[in-house]
Parts: structure tokens; sequence; C-alpha cells
């Protein structure tokens, strides 16, 4: 048995964006706050952008707000149709912490902007750091790979940058060029290694000599996101400034530094607010009644059993492990062992067959259905336990991919299931 | 139409039997021209289990299969080394398997000559911790593995140094026969769309289960009956020799180590298609009964599956499992269907594969009155090449360690340890190839995430070396889609995971979805 | 052939499959970003293991300081620092382990020759041309912090503290060989906090966990010494007392290392494990329980660090949870994932500075809180930070008791 005096008022399990919202819900309104996850949530493999909702049906959409009442009419169980009144309140968390951190993330629910990505590609995207949101109509965009750095490859780029500009009815003119600098002839090059180059004045020197050359009309030089890690914004501002023009960040492979930026600001600021953040062991949920007891935390040896006030579960989708995928085609919740629905269209065969299946995989809807206040829902459609409440990318409902839609799901519901949890 | 002057043999496909064929017959000095209207090795030779037979297999059944199996398993180990590792096999007879089973093929193997040596239980589980606890006797045999690609190329390069031309991704799409003989084949370059007439003295057909289609162009009717086997891929080795049930052949009775992973086979339907569709069902099928074997198959990752077509004869149009069908090959020569100078190779498996090409090139020498003997039993392949062993990844990081000192940035799929000269050097000699052809040649892809990092990279090498402008994506798309095929049959565990961080990156992240 | 290293067979190893190569263990690995001779966790760890059987394992494993921090951080569950444990040792088994690494593993050995002879042996290990011979035999560089032997071992000193009347719980104290041989304090620390406590204190036999011959790559010796303290703990707890450490590597190492990196499975082992707790944990434990309340205060500026061996533990910070509910404490904690001494690791050759760069973050932090103490319940680390910072480094326990003497001293 638990021990009795609940030392936490609210355990938040998963330490993605959605566990990190609901953290700051629940420790900002002063509750003792525990977060716990198995590693690290999905911030440091996505954009670092907060994408909210940039198509529906098939339709690309100016803003989130033009979608959002589409989404609530026609799909009931969509996350933005139980806890879209939370969305405004959830992403001014993000952004008013991040910003806390010198981190600005720009946009608002009335615009999408185009992200320009490492394959070219143009994605709208609702909050955005300033470098991920310059302006590409009329722009003569450099791209600039650095030599010995594979997740950025600058030919393809700006292969497709215009094209993709133009399908828009963007004009982009674009063009390759790469940096080989002794600094970067380094066994290990990943998109961390480069940030905390970035972050050095003497490397941003270098780069400009060899850049000042091949500048020609460029308006725009476009980097991989990886222009600093601790001094991001002093990294970008000093480039731009000795440039000349804009400085734009493309989102690449993970890891993601945008979004490790972004995770390690909201996590100071959950310590900084007294919140206990544990990282490394799987967690199970124990019911008791018709409530969850108690937390066991997976340390070797024995399990660390922590008495539960409230739960917010955060332990994401498929990718994250918070929903895992039987032998059989079944779905599993893995934490508190919820029902997942699963669309009918799934239950046939998980997934399309071709990888950009247009209208998307059957599989990326199924997750744990809530009610409004984000309470798991049992297979008769009622609340299971009266202090769970659920968040995030484990959700039912939503298809993230086709939606670009992932981030605001777990603003909204992050910080409507912290709400709840601290009513 | 450009017309060339013509070769001596034509010979259609270049899977192991085509490549080794023409080798064969380049090593007689005859001036052979082999066409693949895809990669190498990209049809059945590509798409089966790695087994190097014993000869076991057949011993209880098949007793000429399993004479020919040991014979060519011993030739294969001498003439291809750098291809076969010596794994070892394991027959093993499990609780409630038939009783009777075990001596017979005890019997059947002394009979063809195979060394059978039962071990106790407790020895068997020491070479194989993993088997299951229902174990109750184990033979040792000697089975091995075999890398296909690897096999093909160096055949391939080989009958290239005895005078022979190959010609990938061109297709025989036509052939001109008059008075009972093929005068000239229509060949069509599937990259440029371009075509030409090359004279032909013989055609040889190799192209598996594909000759049907072959001899229909020469107005022949030759039915064949492929037989889809389906294999899964395992993310990691479960065993260090190719375990075996200990009972008559069936679905999914065998584990082969290859490399670092393991593959799981295989069943057998019959079914005259060119996209066999994987089913969940059967692939839940081999997984559980590999788990009878080697339990820890059920709860590991499944990486990959594919099917292959055996490419059975039927001589008697009959339709039903093939299992029944002979494993035998046969040469036809299809002068009895009134053209002359055409030889169709059919049926047979990998591990005979060069006894197929001896029994061939003797036809086709004998039809041509060419007196030259068959040396590819005591001539070894590729003496002189340097080419990075396939398989051998373990290799692979031991040069990485010696020459890289650990470095990675160079590295464009870590899985399996692709550098970013060998892709460069890739695109340099292939003009421009899929991402795919890639897979086939270095690995690039085929390891645990599936493409996730290394299909942007190659991506971005092949448009900084053959700029195609904003069709650059395409080749993302086409990788994807392709390895779409062998993941979605296996949509679960791990690899559902990786899946979605796929989708992550390519949809969420590069919005390829949208792209121009 | 003997196959004592689990490649491919067990749990741990097959881990390995779970990597979906999602970079996340390379973000947060301290090693990686201050040296090119280490590859990282992916790479090292689950990438490198599916091409190892039959290969010799490669030499840059040895660059893996054995934090555990990929592990944690995998999203996955994939075990790589487990993966590397047993990487190295397999390594060492093939190309021979280096004398300094065998030496270096004896702390137990070189422990009780030490503290016969502490004067002698302080003399011999700090000053000059001992160091110098140190530093050639067992390849710890002169400037590494080498602590002092102690005069009189700590179970001698164990007897002179007084036990509760009527205990409301009674625990067997693992104190490790550090606090036996060279930190006693730390020990008589932890004996006065358990049983002001109202927890009686017995200190069972017990030999060293093992730990530094598994991070020296020799298992053999690691599997003599794990069966010695099975056969010497399991009688403690099938008596229904719990095993408590205060050094969260040594507690580690029995209730984890044993079985992951070892590979020593079975009921026993799990009944061992099972019964192994930290001296905060089971404070922590009655602290929510109502049974301990910690009315005491501590006018110090300290920067806590959880080692990484204690993050392992997967039980959170007890020790930061109820030093910050002392009075007038100015708690801040490191968040850092890694000193870099990470167990002997940081003592050996080359990987000095490599720790040393590794401890930068950590020295950084405890300058911004201006601390006067750095609390840290892993005795290499505090060795490790003690020279990283210039400040003292000392066991949460000790600040504890500290804390509840003067609060008896005041309250007198």
């Amino acid at each position: 048995m638990p021990p009795d005096r609940a030392p936490y008022d609210v355990v938040v399990v998963g330490l993605g964006l959605a566990g990190l919202v609901a953290g700051l819900g629940a420790a900002s309104g002063g509750a003792r706050t525990l977060l716990v996850g198995k590693g690290h949530g999905t911030l440091r493999f996505r954009s670092g952008t907060i994408d909210v909702l940039g198509y529906w049906n098939d339709r690309s959409l100016g803003s989130p707000a033009e979608g959002l009442p589409a989404v609530a009419a026609e799909r009931p169980n969509h996350p933005y149709a139980l806890a879209g009144e939370d969305l405004g309140s959830g992403l001014e968390a993000i952004r008013t912490t991040a910003g806390a951190a010198g981190l600005d993330l720009d946009g608002s629910l009335e615009a999408n902007r185009m992200v320009a990505t490492a394959a070219g590609t143009l994605r709208p995207t609702c909050l955005a750091p300033p470098t991920m949101r310059a302006d590409w109509d009329g722009a003569h965009v450099l791209v600039v790979g650095l030599a010995g750095y594979r997740d950025f490859q600058a030919d393809l780029v700006a292969s497709v940058l215009p094209a993709a500009g133009a399908k828009l009815g963007l004009e982009v003119e674009a063009r390759a060029a790469t940096v080989d600098l002794p600094s970067l002839h380094r066994h290990h090059l990943s998109g961390l290694e480069l940030a905390r180059l970035f972050d050095q004045s003497a490397f941003r020197r270098d780069l400009l000599a060899a850049l000042r050359g091949t500048l020609g009309g460029a308006t725009v030089v476009a980097l991989p996101a990886v222009v600093g890690l601790e001094h991001a914004p002093e990294a970008a501002a000093d480039l731009a400034r000795q440039l000349g023009v804009t400085v734009a960040e493309l989102p690449t492979l993970p890891p993601s530094v945008p979004g490790l930026r972004l995770e390690l600001a909201v996590t100071a600021a959950l310590r900084r607010a007294g919140a206990r953040l544990q990282v490394g062991t799987f967690v199970r949920a124990i019911p008791q009644g018709g409530r969850i007891g108690w937390v066991e935390i997976q340390s070797p040896g024995h399990p660390l059993r922590v008495p539960v006030g409230r739960m917010v579960l955060a332990s994401g989708g498929l990718a994250s492990g918070g929903l895992e995928v039987r032998l059989d085609g079944t779905l599993r919740e893995t934490v508190a062992e919820l029902p997942v629905w699963l669309p009918e269209a799934a239950q046939g065969a998980l997934v399309g067959r071709s990888f950009l299946e247009s209208g998307g995989h059957p599989v990326s809807l199924a997750g744990v259905q809530v009610d409004g206040a984000m309470r798991p829902l049992g297979r008769e459609g009622s609340p299971l336990y009266e202090n769970l409440f659920a968040a995030g990318g484990l959700l039912a409902g939503a298809d993230r991919a086709v939606e670009k839609s992932a981030d605001g799901i777990c603003c909204a519901t992050g910080w409507r299931a912290a709400q709840e949890a601290v009513a | 139409m450009a017309s060339r002057p013509g070769y001596d043999v034509l010979v259609v496909g270049g899977g192991a039997t085509g490549a080794g064929l023409t080798r064969d017959l380049a090593m007689r000095g005859l001036r052979c021209l082999l066409v693949e209207q895809s990669d190498l090795a990209h049809g059945t030779t590509g798409h089966f289990h790695g087994l190097l037979h014993s000869g076991a297999r057949y011993a209880v059944r098949d007793a000429e299969a399993a004479d020919e199996c040991i014979v060519e398993n011993r030739i294969v180990r001498r003439i291809a080394a750098p291809h076969v590792e010596d794994t070892g096999g394991l027959f093993c007879w499990l609780e409630g398997d038939p009783d009777d089973y075990p001596g017979q093929l005890v019997a059947g193997c002394q009979k063809a000559g195979i060394e059978i040596e039962e071990l106790s239980v407790a020895e068997a589980r020491r070479r194989e911790p993993l088997l299951t606890p229902r174990l109750g006797r184990a033979f040792a045999v000697p089975d091995a593995t075999v890398e296909p690609w690897g096999l093909v190329a160096d055949n391939a390069e080989s009958a290239v140094d005895h005078g022979a031309s190959i010609r990938r991704y061109t297709r025989l799409v036509g052939l001109g026969v008059e008075a009972g003989r093929v005068l000239w084949a229509d060949l069509e370059d599937l990259g440029s769309g371009e075509r030409e007439r090359v004279e032909v003295n013989f055609l040889a057909s190799a192209a598996g289960y594909w000759a049907g289609r072959v001899a229909s162009l020469a107005g022949v009717k030759l039915q064949m009956a492929p037989g889809w086997g389906t294999m899964v891929v395992m993310n990691q080795r479960l065993s260090s020799s190719v375990v075996n049930r200990c009972r008559p052949p069936g679905d999914g009775d065998i584990l082969v180590p290859v490399g670092p992973v393991s593959i799981l086979g295989t069943t057998d339907t019959t079914m005259d298609t060119d996209n066999y569709e994987i089913t969940p069902e059967e692939v839940r099928f081999i997984v559980t009964e590999g788990a009878a074997m080697v339990p820890a198959a059920a709860e590991r990752r499944a990486l990959r599956v594919f099917a292959g077509a055996r490419p059975l004869y039927d001589p008697g149009h009959q339709h039903g499992a093939s299992r029944t069908l002979s494993r035998s090959h046969m040469v036809l020569d299809h002068a009895n269907d009134g053209v002359e100078n055409f030889i169709s190779i059919v049926g047979g498996k990998l591990t005979t594969y060069r006894l197929m090409a001896e029994h061939t090139a003797d036809a086709v020498c004998a039809k041509l009155g060419v007196d030259a003997r068959c040396r590819t039993a005591e001539e070894p392949l590729g003496e002189a090449r340097k080419a990075p062993r396939h398989y051998s990844l373990g290799e692979r990081l031991t040069a990485r360690e010696q020459e890289a000192g650990g470095a990675d940035a160079d590295l464009v799929c870590e899985c399996e340890l692709v550098t970013r000269d060998m892709v460069r050097e890739f695109i340099e000699s292939f003009g421009t190839p899929h991402i795919d052809d890639m897979l086939r040649a270095l690995r690039l892809g085929m390891g645990p995430c599936q493409g996730a990092f290394c299909t942007l990279r190659a991506a971005g090498i092949l448009e900084r070396m053959r700029p195609s402008g904003a069709a650059a994506l395409e080749p993302i798309r086409l990788f994807l889609d392709e390895r779409m095929k062998g993941d979605r049959p296996i949509m679960w565990g791990d690899q559902a995971r990786q899946f979605r961080l796929n989708e992550i990156i390519y949809r969420d992240v590069l919005a390829l979805d949208h792209a121009p | 052939m003997s196959e004592p290293i689990l490649f491919n067979v067990d749990e741990v190893a097959l881990s390995a499959d779970r990597c979906i190569k999602c970079n996340v263990c390379n973000t947060v690995c301290p090693v990686l970003p201050v040296t090119d001779l280490f590859p990282g966790p992916k790479y090292c760890g689950p990438q490198a293991q599916r091409f190892r059987s039959g290969h010799p394992v490669e030499t840059w494993v040895d660059y893996c300081s054995g934090c555990g921090a990929c592990s944690r951080a995998c999203p996955s569950g994939v075990r790589v620092a487990e993966l590397n444990a047993r990487a190295r040792a397999r390594m060492f088994e093939q190309r021979g382990i280096p004398l300094k690494n065998r030496l270096l593993s004896r702390s137990e050995t070189l422990g009780r020759m030490g503290s016969k002879a502490a004067p002698l042996a302080n003399f011999g290990l700090n000053f000059g041309p001992g160091r110098v011979v140190v530093e050639r035999i067992l390849g710890v560089p002169r400037e590494a912090p080498l602590p002092s032997f102690s005069q009189g071992s700590f179970r001698r000193r164990f007897r002179r503290i007084p036990q509760p009347e009527r205990p409301n719980l009674r625990v067997g104290y693992f104190c490790g060989c550090t606090t036996n041989y060279y930190e006693p304090r730390v020990g008589e620390a932890a004996v006065r906090v358990l049983t002001r406590a109202g927890i009686g204190v017995e200190l069972p036999e017990q030999h060293c966990c093992g730990l530094p011959f598994i991070s020296n790559g020799d298992f053999k010796g690691a599997r003599k010494l794990a069966e010695a303290n099975l056969k010497a703990l399991l009688p403690v707890i099938r008596s229904g007392k719990r095993v408590v450490a205060t050094s969260t590597s040594c507690s580690l190492t029995l209730k984890h290392e044993y079985r992951e990196v070892l590979g020593l499975y079975g009921p026993e082992w799990e009944e061992l494990a099972a019964g192994v707790y930290d001296a905060f944990e089971l404070l922590r434990e009655l602290a929510w329980q109502g049974e301990l309340e910690l009315d005491a205060t501590l006018t110090q500026r300290v920067l806590y660090h959880g080692p990484c061996q204690l993050r392992s533990h997967g039980f959170g910070f007890p020790a930061a949870d109820l030093l910050g509910t002392l009075g007038g404490i100015e708690l801040a904690e490191s968040g850092v994932e890694c000193c870099g001494s990470a167990g002997t690791y940081g003592f050996k050759g080359d990987k000095r500075e490599i720790a040393f760069r590794v401890g930068q973050p950590l020295a950084a932090r405890a300058r911004e809180h201006r601390a006067e103490v750095v609390a840290c319940d892993s005795e290499t680390c505090r060795w490790h930070i003690q020279q990283l910072t210039g400040l003292p480094a000392r066991h949460p326990i000790e600040l504890l008791d500290e804390a509840w003497s003067q609060a008896e001293r005041t309250g007198d």
C-alpha cells in the first residue's frame, strides 16, 4: 500500500508538450506538482513551432480560427471540439513562458504563417520563433548548407523552395551555397553540436566571413534550424545584423534544436515554480475504487508508490509510447490501461498503402476518448475515474500529421486538463 | 529504331540464375548480353530468406533435391566465400511433432551424404539460448546463409570480365521470330524510354516466374505457377545458426540468421500476379509459428516483410498448393514448341543457381555446337574484387573504427553504416539511381528506422549531383512508398512506433504531403 | 565457450530493438558535447549492438561514462548504458583489461590496506612523488582528487553510536567501502539521523558492491562480490529488515547492475533488489506517512546535485525533498545530469579532462547560486565536485545531521 499523505496535489505523467503545459497550468495555480515520464517527449523531434491547424478536409487554412468551427461541428470527438475554448490560454501559457526565457513565439490564432522546411516545402504554423517567420514572397533566398552536416541539404532546399512558393502564389528565388569551415570538421556533427557552435561568437565570425562574398542580392539567408541553443536569439540577431538580411531557420531531422530550446525554457520555469520533474521511469496508474489511487513509478528493485490527488495523463501517442499496437492489431494505452477507440476504417488495416496517404492513415484517429473535462471515457461513454484527466497525443479524434495540429492540441488539452485538475 | 550488332546469346533476367548463366556462357567464350528489367537481384533472388540449403530440408521427400543441394552447398561455399556465412543449421523437434520424422531425417541425410549429428538438448540450448523449452531433440546439419546481392553482383562482374554486357532497367518488349528462329529482340531502356533492336543468335530465358511472359513474346506457351513465399525480417539475430522445424516441410518452419537480422519464413501461396499483397494474417501466422521454435520471435521487433515468387513450372496446369510442385529445375528446349534457338530455365532454388546455370549453358552450347567445358564450379568468383561485403556490418563497423576513428558525421544511413562517399560513388557509376537501388547495392535504408533519416540525406546528395529541380522530392516519396510495402503488414509494436516517428519527420515537420 | 556478457539473449540486450533512432539520447549525453572520441549513445549503444555478434567491440565504448542519462532519457525503453557496460566488458575480455583498471577496481582491498596505515597511505597518495607513482600505475592523474584514508574504519566507530531503545523499525546499513575506509563521518551522520528518526540500525556483514569492477570491465570479479553480498544481505532482508544505503551508486548496483548488467537473474536477486533502500528514500516515505517531522533549521546556501546513479533509481530526489523542508536553507538544484565523474570514470587517464569539461555547467550553477556547500549522494562525485567548484561537497545526510544536532543543542 502507498503512503497516506499525498505529497503532490497533481501528478502529471508525460514530459512532452501536453505534460509541460499541464504542469505549467497546475504549478502556476499553486498546486504541488510532480511531472514524471519515461524519457523526453516529442518536442525534441518536432519543429519547435506551435502548429495549431493548417488543413481541414484537405483545404489549406489561412488561420486556425477559420477552421476551428468546422472541426467542432464535423468531428465531435476532436480534441478541439472538446477543449477548443482553452486553446488561447494554452498557447498563451507557452508563449509567456518561452518569452520569459528570451524565446519569442510570434503569431496568433488569426493567421497561419508559412515556415520553410529542410525539404524546401512551406508548411503552415501558428506560433513560431522570429527566425521562422520570414516573408517568402519576393524573397531572394541564399540557402546555406554547412559542410559535413548531413541533415540539411542546401541544394535540395534551393531546388524545391521556388516551386513550393509558386504553388502558394508566392514568388521565391533560391540558390544554394555550402560553407566549409575548419570548426565543422568533426567526428560528430548533429544539429546540437552545430547549435553549440552557433552559440560562440568566434564561429559566427568565421561563418560571416565565409558568407559575405556569396551573398549577392540575397534578401534572406536560410540556415538549418540550429542557430544557437543557449544563446539562440542573440546568435540569430547577430548574424542578421552583420549580414544585413533576414536570417531564416529551417526545421529539419531530429534532434530538434528549436524544440529543445523550448523544452528547456519550460522545464526551467516549472522548476522555478516549484514543480518536481522526474525523467526516466515507466509509470503505471493504479485504480482504487472510482479513482486513481496512486501511481507506481517503476524504479529498479521495488516500485515507488506515489499517492495521487489528481492526475493528468499526457503520455503521448504512438511515437511516444503512450499508445502501443499489439500483435493482433488492437491498441493499448500503456499507463492506465484505458480503453482505446479505433475508428472503423482502421479495423481492416491500420495504415494505408502509400506513406503519404491522402486523407491520412486510419490509425491516426485512434486514441483515448474524453469528455469536455478531459476525463477518459469507458466503453459505455461515461468517465472512468473522477481524478484522472488526459491530454495531448494520446487523445482520439485528430489526425495531427494531416491537420498540422499536434502542438495546438497539446496546448489546449494540457491547459484544460490542468484547470480541471486544480479545480 | 537503332540496331546493334548481334550477340551469341541474349540472356533475359538478372537474378542469380541469369547472372550465373551469363558468367558460365561468357567463360565458355560466348558473347552474351544480359538484360534485366529492374536492378540485378531485384526479383526472387533478392526476396528469399538467405538459406544456403544443406539439403536436409529435402532429405525425407526429395532425394534428388537433397543430393543437388549438398553438392552445390559445398561448391558455393568455395566459389563465393565472401558471401557465405557458415552458421550451421539445427533441426529442432518439439514435443508434439511427428515421432517418426527425426528417424526419417537422419536416414535421408545419411543417404544423401549430408553430415547430420544429434545434439543433446543441453548442447543445443547452449548454442541457441533462445530456443523453446519444448525442444525435445536437435540435429546439426551443414546449413549456411548466403547474401544474394553480393553473389549476383560478383557473378555479373565476372561475366563482364569475360566479355559479357549487362543492361539494367532494360526490358525485353518484343521478339522477332521467323521460320522457327528468334532473329532479333526489341529492348526498351526504362530510364530514357528509348528502344533499340538487337540481333540475336540464341535466346536464354532465366526470367524466373516471368518466364511465361518472355516465352509468349516468342509465341511459346509456358505455364508458370508462381508460389509466393512471405518472410518476416526480425531486427536482431535471434539465433546464431539456421533453425529448422524437425517435421515435414510446412509454413513457418524456418528461422535464418542473416547478417545482423533474422528472417522468419515462410508461406506458400500460388498466385499469378506481379504484386502479391502480404496480409497481416499470414505475417501473424509466420511469427506465431516461428515463436514455437524461438519464443522471442513473438516479442521482438519485426523490421519488414517481403514476399518472393518461387519460379515453379506447372506442366500440368494444375493449381493449388505449390509445395507439391517440384523444387528441382528444368531446362526447357523450345524447339519442341517450334522455336529452334530458345531455351528457358524454370524451377530451382538459389542454392543450386550455379548448377541450373551449368545445365542451361550445357544445353545452349550443345545447340550452338560449341564445345567448351563448364568451369564455374572450380573458379572462385571475384577474387580481385574489393567491394565491401554487403551483409557483414560487423566488418563495416570495425573498418570504421580503424579508418574513421569513430566518426559518424559522414554516415548517410546510420543503421547500416553507409557513408556519404559510398553514396556518391554509387551515383557516379549508376547514373540517376532510385534510392531503392542504393538499398540493394549499399543496404541504405534497410535497418530498423526504415529510411527515417537516410532518405532525406540521400535525396539531397542525389540532387546535388544530378539536379532535377522541383522534382527533387520525388525520390523520397518513391522510397518511402516502397518501404511502406514492407512495413504495412507488420504495423505493431516498435515498428508502429517507428512509423509514427517517420510520419512526424516527413509529414508533420517536412510537410511532404504538400510538396510541389 | 562461455557467454558471460549476454549478447542477444536477455531483456536488456533485446531492448536495443526498441530504438527508433529519435536521437533523444544524444541530446542528453554529457560526454558527447565535450569530446570527439565518443560517438554518442545512439551509435555506441543500440546501433552498434546489432553488428557486434562475432566481431570485436570497438574501443570507443570505453569513453561512455556509464552515467545512464541515455537510458533515462530514452522514450522507448532502450537500456543504452547497460548495453554499453556489457560491451565494455566484452571489449576488455577480447583485448585484456589494463592493469590500472584492475587496480582501481579494488576499492575494498586498497581501503583495507590504506586504513591500517592511514597516515602513511595518505602521504603516499596525496603528496609529491607518491602521486607520480599513483599516476603511473593506476593511471590516476596527479591532480585527480583522491580521498584520504581514514584512521579507524567506520565499523569500529559504529559501535559507539547509541541506538533507540524502542525502535519502530529496524534496518541493516550498507555503508559501502568509501564510508568504511575513507569517510566514516558520512556513516556516523547516517546512523545518527536514522536512530533519531526512531530506526534501529545494525551493520551486517557486507562487501564492496562491485561497481568499480563493473565499470572497469571485470565482470568476473564483480560477480564474486555480488554472490558474497547476496549471501550476507538476504538473511537481513528475510528477517523483515530493509537494507539501507547512503551511497546511491552502491545501492543502485545491488538493485540494478547485478541483474541488468551482470545478468544475475533469479528470485533471490529480485528479493535482494526489492529489499534495498536509499536512506533518504526511507526517510521520505516516513515523512509522507506522517511519521517523521523534520523540524530543524540550516542557514546555508546549498546546491544539491542529484548524481547520475541516483537518477537511475527512478525515485526522484528524496534528499532534496527533505532538505527543502528545513528552515533557513537556500536550496537550489543543479539541474545537470552528471558532474562528469560517474564512478571512477573521471579518475582514469585521459578521461580526467573529459570529466572536468562535463562538470563545467555544474560549477557554473554553483557560482550562480553563490553556494556555500554542494550536497551530493555519491562519494566519487563529491570528490570531483570539490575540485570542480572549490567548495566543500558533502553527503546530504551530513547536512541533515548537522541541522538536527543544532536543533538539539538549541533545544537543550
